[in-house]
């Protein structure tokens, strides 16, 4: 997010400040909408056979170490 | 918890179980929302079934050959029955495939009938099984209002959205 007083900015942000704090929050949520658009698109470009057996495997990685 | 929650759900197993007996039913739930391509995880598998006598007789008998017993926390060994999935409602239950929860409706007004229109046929390993919708999977979990279901509704509307008019395979 951009702020709209550049001029009245230091040449350097400090990482303390509410403007670095309300980009770096802007910047996580692109990037785990980055993250998603990603994995999404992955998702979708299987088979619905491989969606499941994606997700059996994920069910027993969960599994094992937990009650194997 | 006994040996049998410990058995992790085989999906693949629970499907091919219900086809071969001839049970006429919809995937629903989490399960239905990664055949439509949503990434996201569960640990059983949904389905509504159909109320028909037949095909009651069909689901009882299914669930006879996976050893199915009903979740119960005081610890009673309790088998699904025609009398009691006749009443429609909620079956959790244990199997030798792991957790299979039996719905004769969802949102407790949409039944098989309801659902069928608004599922699709999908080819599983060889076995036609019709899946629930993701925009009906997404109403669905939006009608409950359950804590674990609004917090995989992003993910269901953004891959509803990524899906466009595509039909998801």
């Amino acid at each position: 997010m951009r702020r709209t007083t550049p001029a009245a900015e230091p040449a350097t942000e400090r990482v303390d400040s509410p403007g670095w704090e309300q980009d770096r929050e802007e910047r996580s949520r692109l990037a785990e909408a980055s993250g998603d658009s990603e994995l999404i698109r992955w998702s979708l470009s299987l088979s619905p056979e491989e969606r499941l057996v994606v997700l059996q495997d994920f069910v027993d990685a969960f599994w094992t170490p937990r009650h194997g | 918890m006994d040996d049998e929650d410990r058995r992790p759900v085989r999906f693949l197993e629970l499907l091919r179980a219900l086809v071969d007996g001839g049970v006429d039913f919809v995937v629903v739930g989490g399960v239905a929302a990664v055949l439509e391509g949503a990434p996201v995880s569960t640990f059983d598998l949904e389905i509504v079934y159909s109320p028909q006598k037949a095909n009651l007789a069909r689901l009882v008998e299914v669930l006879a050959t996976l050893d199915a017993v009903y979740v119960d926390p005081a610890g009673r060994r309790l088998s699904p029955t025609e009398e009691r999935l006749r009443g429609g409602g909620h079956h959790p239950l244990r199997t030798r495939f792991g957790r299979l929860d039996v719905l004769g409706s969802i949102g407790g007004v949409l039944g098989f009938a309801d659902l069928m229109p608004e599922s699709r046929r999908r080819s599983i390993q060889g076995l036609p099984v019709w899946v629930l919708r993701l925009e009906t999977v997404i109403a669905s979990k939006e009608a409950t209002g359950r804590a674990k279901d609004r917090a995989v509704l992003p993910m269901l509307r953004d891959t509803l959205a990524e899906c466009g008019d595509r039909d998801g395979e």
